[in-house]
């Protein structure tokens, strides 16, 4: 019979104990991240389309050429940032489910962070909503984690496979209480 | 007070305005140093994060903060230098 217990991850972090192991990471669906670099593709290339057509707008015509240099060069890395933010938004906005604990690491804006966790024991309902278009096509959707007492409920949002996530939390939670 | 005026001096000739870049020019440096402090925010928390969560592509992410930062205040030395 095969072995069914979950292989810990190469992962680590900064509240982790010393004998805690990661068993599952999880983050937002990387088509959640389709927006922003929809928009962010689009604002880099607004200054190339609208280049060779540049005589007709008075006020940029009107600039001195290292103006025009120095604005490009403006609106190209301040796109970037824009594009640097989300990524690292979306790659550190992780759910971590360990043999002890789950820790839901949220970031509101960039730059306020919200970590919640709960110890596997404590959690009493799990459930799952997916929903709308995307979230069938792509199979991504929120799950939420109820847990006792007045530790606070954790929503882990657009995450791929809720079913799954679902699955993998209640059972673990299941074997911690024996 | 003829000497003054023989000098073609008037109090009028003594301005900032000559010595200070002129108002857009100073709305741009304006623009990209706040772009500057905003970078210097982005880095700092991207090296937060890393510390929370150790990954190799969290370096990576650390290192193009970084690489932002260094972009970002050139920009603002070179808008310095030419405007």
């Amino acid at each position: 019979m095969a072995d069914q217990s979950p292989k810990p991850l190469p992962i680590q972090f900064i509240a982790q104990n010393p004998n805690e192991q990661v068993y599952y990471l999880f983050r937002r669906n990387f088509v959640t991240n389709l927006p922003w670099m929809v928009l962010m593709f689009m604002l880099l290339i607004i200054p190339f389309v609208f280049l060779p057509y540049s005589e007709q707008f008075s006020f940029w015509t009107s600039l001195s050429e290292e103006m025009q240099f120095i604005l490009l060069l403006l609106w190209i890395l301040a796109v970037c940032g824009y594009g640097l933010m989300n990524l690292v938004r979306w790659y550190f906005e992780v759910f971590l489910v360990t043999d002890k604990r789950v820790l839901d690491i949220d970031m509101v804006g960039f730059l306020y962070r919200n970590v919640a966790e709960a110890q596997l024991k404590s959690i009493q309902d799990v459930s799952h909503t997916q929903g709308g278009v995307f979230q069938l096509l792509f199979n991504f959707g929120n799950v939420y984690i109820q847990t006792a007492g007045t530790v606070q409920n954790i929503e882990v949002k657009e995450v791929s496979n809720p079913g799954l996530v679902h699955d993998i939390v209640t059972d673990l939670a299941s074997q911690i209480d024996g | 007070m003829d000497n003054f005026h023989i000098l073609n001096l008037s109090w009028e000739n003594f301005s900032l305005a000559g010595l200070l870049p002129n108002a857009e020019k100073m709305v741009v440096i304006l623009v990209i140093l706040l772009l500057a402090v905003f970078s210097l925010l982005v880095a700092k928390q991207i090296i937060l994060l890393d510390q929370f969560l150790k990954t190799k592509m969290g370096s990576y992410l650390k290192a193009a903060g970084v690489f932002y930062v260094f972009a970002v205040t050139s920009l603002l030395i070179l808008s310095i230098i030419l405007l």
